[in-house]
């Protein structure tokens, strides 16, 4: 049997992440009948309103509350946690940007398992849990049994367990562990943090968005989505690796550690379709795919798919256009 | 200074991977061809610019994984590291972070290193575990996701910037030694050079069992198989030549009225 189920809450500015509700649904789908408990950590009354806002949804919430704690240092959290968690906590975080960076060393630290990244929770199975990852680009689904019976720390993917109305009106139970948080003090010092610089072009606003990827292959060939994008009366965004490459600005990029976007048509040339770039287009738009890689995640996602070289193929889509 | 780099080999997907039918299957076995982790070139490039800033620097890569790696670690050095390390494993437990973090732990533990890299993931498991875990391994600091990076050896602390959500940048003093997990896009690496390659070649690489780090495996996490991922939508897959494509996808486009009219 496996330990309690902590869910960790990331917050800022005293509103709780989507992540807060999402991990309440992979905690259900683990052991719907097990009560899971929110930690939330923070100072002043930011962090008393996201523990109060918690009790909605979970049936306790444990706050623990520490000047150090203000900014969510991943070394400075993570000896929190170790310090007031059980050791055979069955832990819940956002894989993100903070999971990424606390997740792994936190399992080493409490000697429990660590699952990263999972996108599908078959169930337990005594002291296993099973769940669902993806390897190789996000082209294979791996099925995972690991071994939680002395607890572990999952990452879940964001955005798959979608929150719903089964959730709300827990008028769970604020329990305050700050006493318990322990020493405190850190070899990582967070100075501050500095938003993106902002570009010539807001993808953000953007309707008809022409991305490309690394299927472009060379920088100069970037000049045929430019012509794309100018006939059909569309902006030009892209993914990572083209700005990794200073091809095009950062500002440009579309993905979690990009822009997110909303548009209603987005054009996705050789571009393959990492969950951080889906990430970042939100509203549901009408995608179309272009890749030469017929297993490209991007086509799971496609309302139309171009199994197509980009570089042969956009041209002859931009003079279909012109006429 | 003293820098370990942490590095993987990696297959290309379709030699790792048999697309069949009903379920995909990863085929890697001690025959499939590794090369450098796209991650970690931006781990060797970021070492090979420190020791250009800090004369005298000595850059150390290392490796977990199957004969294979070596070529990725060879190449790695090519680039400009002094020395190569390949602790000997099959494929899949180099697929396993635990069992990685621990073989470069053991390993690390017995040297000087002020400064441990690794790329922020693998490219076939996407796992984002191996930095973080080293670091504990070893009782030191860290940070991931890390876009730049200023070694202040005389304060004996790192300045960084990593990088978040939206693209917001995180600053960061970190006490060395400290473990750095590098974001892509953080340099530009360069291609290997002949002379370091034929200097990588000729100074060899040298092969370490777990067994001698006193590294046992110990699985807590075992694959139980594959599967193909489910499809969010049903998309409607183009045929024909690539003019009639194009045709075909300009018609979808203004018959959803997604263009606008005089286009």
């Amino acid at each position: 049997m496996a330990g309690q189920v902590f869910a960790y809450i990331k917050h800022a500015q005293g509103v709780a992440d989507d992540s807060a509700k999402e991990l309440v649904m992979a905690a259900k789908k683990i052991n719907a009948d097990a009560p899971v408990t929110a930690v939330v950590t923070g100072s002043g009354a930011d962090l008393d309103k996201v523990c109060k806002d918690m009790t909605a949804f979970y049936k306790a919430v444990w706050k623990i509350d520490n000047a150090a704690l203000a900014y969510p240092n991943g070394e400075v959290v993570r000896k929190a946690l170790v310090n007031v968690l059980p050791g055979d906590a069955v832990v819940l975080l956002p894989h993100d940007t903070f999971g990424m960076d606390l997740g792994p060393g936190l399992s080493i630290k409490m000697n429990s398992s660590f699952i990263a990244d999972i996108v599908g929770i078959e169930g337990l199975d005594g002291g296993a849990l099973k769940v669902i990852r993806q390897e190789f680009s996000g082209q294979v689904s791996t099925h995972v049994s690991a071994d939680i019976s002395n607890g572990a720390v999952i990452n879940v993917r964001s955005g798959v367990f979608q929150a719903d109305d089964s959730i709300g009106g827990a008028n769970g139970q604020l329990e305050d562990k700050s006493a318990a948080a322990g020493d405190l003090s850190a070899k990582r010092k967070y100075l501050e943090t500095v938003q993106a610089a902002v570009g010539d072009v807001d993808i953000t606003k953007s309707d008809v968005l022409v991305s490309v990827g690394r299927g472009i292959e060379e920088q100069d060939n970037l000049e045929l989505i430019f012509e794309l994008a100018k006939a059909m009366g569309a902006d030009v965004s892209c993914s990572r690796p083209i700005v990794d490459a200073k091809w095009l600005e950062k500002s440009r990029q579309v993905g979690t550690s990009g822009q997110t976007v909303k548009p209603k048509v987005y054009l996705a040339l050789g571009i393959s379709g990492s969950f951080q770039h889906l990430g970042g287009i939100k509203g549901n738009p009408f995608i179309v795919a272009v890749n030469k890689n017929s297993k490209a995640p991007i086509f799971q996602v496609a309302e139309v798919g171009v199994e197509a070289n980009i570089i042969e193929f956009v041209p002859e889509l931009t003079a279909a256009i012109k006429g | 200074m003293n820098i370990l780099a942490c590095i993987k080999g990696v297959p290309e997907v379709e030699d790792a991977v048999a697309f069949n039918a009903d379920a995909p299957d990863v085929i890697a076995d001690a025959s499939i061809n590794l090369r450098l982790n796209r991650f970690d070139e931006f781990v060797a490039e970021a070492s090979v610019v420190l020791k250009t800033r800090f004369p005298g620097t000595v850059i150390d890569i290392v490796s977990v994984g199957p004969e294979n790696a070596k070529k990725a670690i060879q190449r790695a050095m090519g680039m400009g590291a002094d020395a190569g390390y390949h602790i000997l494993s099959d494929y899949s437990q180099s697929c396993d972070a635990v069992y990685v973090a621990n073989c470069i732990g053991q390993f690390a533990g017995f040297r000087p290193y002020d400064l441990i890299l690794a790329g922020v993931m693998s490219e076939d498991m996407m796992q984002s575990q191996t930095g973080p875990m080293v670091a504990q391994r070893l009782s030191l600091p860290w940070v991931t996701s890390v876009i730049h990076v200023d070694v202040r050896p005389d304060q004996k602390t790192v300045y960084v910037e990593r990088e978040l959500e939206g693209g917001i940048r995180e600053m960061i003093d970190v006490t060395l030694p400290a473990v750095l997990t590098l974001q892509s896009g953080i340099n530009e690496p360069r291609y290997p050079s002949i002379s370091n390659l034929i200097r990588a070649i000729d100074a060899g690489v040298e092969t370490i069992t777990p067994e001698s780090l006193g590294v046992v495996e110990k699985k807590t996490a075992m694959i139980t198989g594959y599967s193909y991922p489910e499809k969010t939508r049903e998309g409607l897959i183009l045929e024909g030549t690539i003019k009639e494509k194009a045709l075909a996808l300009l018609k979808i486009l203004r018959e959803k009225g997604l263009l606008e009219k005089n286009r």
